[in-house]
């Protein structure tokens, strides 16, 4: 049973123990709770867990493919984008919806897309870095599968 | 056996000596700077990534235990006052409702604004806050003291006129100049973005397990047992991974004691995490300063007497003492310096990140800076002047080339010549830090027959890699990749650790890392040598084989494999201790910044940080650490300050929209320089990193704003607002 007042982020974490979201400010203010509901970036915090019925949603645990990393991933653990970890899944989040919707995003329209996540420890510049790889390497894949087609 | 003198090379690659040392029996071989490693200073991704980026990781508020309660805190709402009464007998009451605990009895004095009342656990968190709405409370407000820094003032010695024209800080005339300035820093918070809190359940033989989020989870186990009173050995703390704390969670907070309470009460798991704004309110801060300094400088360009007195404004409790560059100004020389702590109604002092070093190497660095251009010097080179014989002086060079200080730093401050509504210049700071270790870490390593290298600490790594350094030290002096290696840290139950303070945990636990490894290789030769019948001197462990004279080798998997049912295990200590390079380290940053005279922004374009720390165990690693310090250097620089309503006594911005921390629009591009040292302490020469890189970013950024535009700020975070008024007094820009 999900309560009327539960958020989407109460339902995840507290009844189907999906921990990957974190609430950190409960104020749609840090960015800590991001995911994909529908394909767009919401703050899970600031959403009615009622309101989202029926609706697509992706978390961070959704990402990888089995036990394969999204590129994403695998770029933030090379390019050490994380510290604590508390913002990391937030962060690539954000990233995701960015390069989903834009796969030629820039520095620019990144830095725009995480302008929502706050991270504490300082983790920025490798995060813009591991984005930047990722889009890189998402773009060629695409190209790869493509061209793997014809 | 007899103890055996060894020849090393220590200190960094721009300044060495070589020192003796006698290993103690037992240890490993101790590194040096000649020692060629396989792995160490390498870039490794840390070993919990792969946890952290897939939403596995479990943190202290992840955990959910069956039948778990959520508990919350009642807070004052006023700052002075005292408890007249308190019942929980309705909250009690309430739908979910199943445990309540009083923080304060009837007669307790209120000390601040979010002071703990009393804390309730229910079935939701929801509940649990409902609940508390029902509490019975009668508080009796008194006179508060929130706001001090008006007093503080009046206590300081006046300080020179401020400028109003370029003209006035350009070189001075006579043989000696003097200056006296008051600088002022703010509270700054220390959110981490996991709030403070612990899962705790109490089990039916009456003992204690704690998911914490902690720096100290040894210290975290002490503060359980006194609150439950029973025995440490009955409570396990588990910190797996914890989301960051920067100083604020070294110790057990009342929030800790409530919950182990409530657990112990109900008889089911609860969960206590504070709420952001409690985060502003509760759980400490960086306490803001007042710094009147007085510097003499010859016109040669020395500086001859510093004296001062600061104050410092610390909430109801803590220290508010600054730590001051001083004694690299003027060695051998004596500063005259005061300190006086002025407590009042706010959330108290903690431990952040260098406690009392951004603030006093802020004040100091200024004033320093200041004075080259009185005298008429160039500030790098007045501070390679003054500096003389100290590591500075090199790393201020190669942070100087890094940056191009000679085409970037701004010859004719404040001079605008045309239409520019920016002004761009270059600053910089010292840093230092002290090498501090716990002598009674230890470590335990266990090689497997499988081939799979265990190694267990019981503290925490809190985001800056220990548990990756643990892997990379106990990879090396095995000679295997660090993928073999499993750490596991975080558990009470495991050999005893360093709370992570005082850039402590690397340097804490390389050593016995180091020892344990050398030890148990040992064994596993020992072993295999038995089972062949050879002497184990004619076995050698190197490049992940054993080698055995006469030239048969054995892989690594074979070799384990030869262990048949029974891993080998040592447990490595803490030894050495030999005088090695220095008892501290240094470093320097340069920042590159633009002010806007328009409208006051201060942008920071690129910063270069260098800094050495010992031996780099991780550069990768060691590098974030770095990024990290300047970031959050950068937020005391320009953003943060805690607000407070003189008349009311209450803090105006208690969440993260209000409150600004760095966000990724505002990042410069930051340049680390980690200089690969060796600290010659030990068998493996690592030394701390977390806090010397935070403590010069501020002092940078300032300095570079009076390169730019001739004004020097006075006070912290450098608002636009403020810049403005510095720019419209001295008539600087379009404004004026």
């Amino acid at each position: 049973m999900v309560e009327p007042r539960a958020t989407l982020l109460d339902l995840l974490r507290n009844q189907l123990e999906l921990t990957g979201a974190k609430e950190a400010c409960d104020l749609g203010a840090c960015g800590a709770c991001t995911l994909e509901v529908g394909g767009k970036t919401v703050n899970a915090c600031m959403v009615l867990a009622l309101d989202c019925e029926g609706a697509e949603i992706l978390t961070v645990e959704g990402l990888s493919d089995g036990e394969k990393l999204h590129p994403l991933q695998q770029s933030f653990v090379e390019a050490d984008a994380l510290q604590c970890g508390y913002c990391t899944c937030g962060m690539l989040m954000s990233a995701h919806a960015c390069l989903a919707a834009n796969p030629g995003a820039g520095s620019r329209e990144i830095r725009e897309a995480l302008a929502g996540n706050l991270c504490r420890c300082g983790t920025y510049p490798r995060v813009f870095e591991a984005c930047e790889k990722a889009a890189h390497t998402m773009l060629r894949d695409a190209g790869a599968r493509k061209g793997g087609k014809r | 056996m007899s103890a055996q003198e060894k020849k090393l090379r220590v200190g960094s690659p721009l300044m060495h000596r070589r020192i003796a040392a006698t290993p103690d029996a037992g240890d490993a071989p101790p590194w040096d700077l000649d020692t060629r490693h396989a792995l160490v200073g390498k870039r490794i991704p840390r070993l919990d990534a792969l946890a952290k980026v897939s939403g596995r990781a479990r943190f202290p508020s992840d955990v959910r235990p069956g039948d778990l309660l959520y508990a919350a805190v009642l807070r004052s709402a006023i700052p002075a006052g005292m408890v007249k009464r308190i019942e929980l007998g309705p909250a009690l009451r309430m739908p979910g409702v199943e445990g309540g605990v009083l923080a304060k009895e009837p007669g307790k004095k209120i000390r601040y604004q979010g002071d703990e009342l009393c804390a309730v656990c229910a079935t939701s968190r929801a509940a649990a806050e409902e609940a508390l709405r029902k509490v019975t409370l009668e508080l009796e407000p008194s006179e508060h003291t929130a706001e001090r820094a008006g007093e503080a003032r009046q206590k300081l010695p006046e300080a020179d006129p401020l400028p109003t024209s370029l003209a006035e800080v350009g070189e001075a005339e006579g043989d000696e100049v003097e200056l006296t300035h008051v600088y002022e820093t703010q509270t700054q918070m220390h959110h981490p973005l996991e709030p403070h809190g612990i899962t705790a359940r109490v089990g039916a033989d009456s003992s204690v397990d704690v998911w914490a989020s902690t720096q100290a989870t040894f210290g975290m186990r002490a503060g359980i047992a006194k609150a439950l009173e029973i025995p440490q050995e009955k409570v396990r703390v588990h910190t797996e991974h914890m989301g960051g704390g920067f100083g604020s969670k070294l110790s057990p907070g009342v929030e800790a004691r409530l919950c182990a309470l409530l657990a112990k009460q109900t008889g089911k798991p609860v969960q206590l995490f504070v709420d952001r704004r409690a985060e502003a309110l509760a759980v400490g801060n960086r306490p803001a300063s007042l710094q009147c300094l007085k510097v003499k400088a010859s016109k040669a360009g020395k500086i001859l007497e510093w004296s001062g007195k600061t104050i410092g404004l610390t909430g109801y409790a803590g220290s508010g003492r600054v730590t001051s560059p001083v004694s690299f100004y003027l060695p051998g020389k004596r500063a005259r310096l005061g300190h006086e702590d002025l407590r009042d109604n706010q959330g108290s002092a903690r431990a952040f990140r260098a406690p009392g070093h951004p603030q006093g190497f802020f004040a100091a660095e200024s004033i320093v800076d200041e004075l080259a251009y009185r005298v008429g010097m160039d500030p790098l080179e007045f501070r390679l002047k003054n500096l003389a014989g100290t590591l500075y002086t090199e790393q201020l060079k190669l942070a100087a080339k890094e940056i191009d200080w000679e085409r970037h730093s701004n010859r004719s401050p404040g001079r605008v010549s045309g239409g520019e509504r920016s002004l761009r210049g270059v600053g910089m700071a010292i840093t230092t830090w002290g090498i501090w270790a716990s002598r009674g870490t230890q470590v335990l390593c266990r090689i497997h027959p499988s081939g799979r290298v265990e190694v267990r600490n019981g503290a925490q790594d809190i985001g800056t890699g220990s548990r990756t350094v643990l892997g990379i030290i106990t990879a090396e002096t095995l000679g295997i990749p660090v993928e073999r290696v499993d750490v596991f840290l975080g558990d009470t139950k495991d050999p005893v650790g360093p709370g992570s303070g005082g850039s402590m945990t690397a340097a804490s636990l390389s050593p016995p890392a180091r020892h344990a490894a050398w030890q148990a290789g040992k064994e596993l030769l020992a072993r295999i040598a038995e089972q062949a019948g050879r002497k184990v001197e004619d076995l050698k462990l190197t490049g992940g084989e054993v080698r055995i004279a006469g030239g048969r080798k054995l892989s690594w998997d074979r070799a384990c494999a030869a262990l048949g049912n029974d891993p080998v295990e040592a447990l490595g200590k803490s030894l050495g201790r030999w005088k090695g390079f220095a008892t501290r380290v240094s470093g320097c940053q340069l920042a590159d910044v633009s002010v806007d005279l328009d409208t006051g922004h201060v942008r920071p374009n690129r910063i270069v940080a260098v800094q050495d720390c010992g031996t780099v165990v991780d550069m990768l690693t060691a590098e974030s650490q770095v990024i990290g310090g300047v970031i959050q250097g950068i937020g005391y620089a320009l953003f943060e300050e805690r607000t407070t309503d003189p008349k009311l006594g209450r803090v105006m911005n208690t969440d993260l929209e209000q409150y600004r921390i760095p966000g990724s629009m505002e990042m410069p591009e930051i340049v680390p320089v980690l200089l690969r040292g060796n600290n010659g302490h030990n068998n493996s020469g690592v030394a701390g990193l977390g806090e010397p890189p935070t403590i010069p970013t501020a002092g940078a950024i300032a300095n570079a704003v009076r390169n730019a535009t001739g004004v020097r700020m006075h006070r912290l975070p450098m608002t636009p607002a403020r810049v403005l008024e510095g720019l419209e007094r001295m008539k600087i820009g379009r404004r004026s």
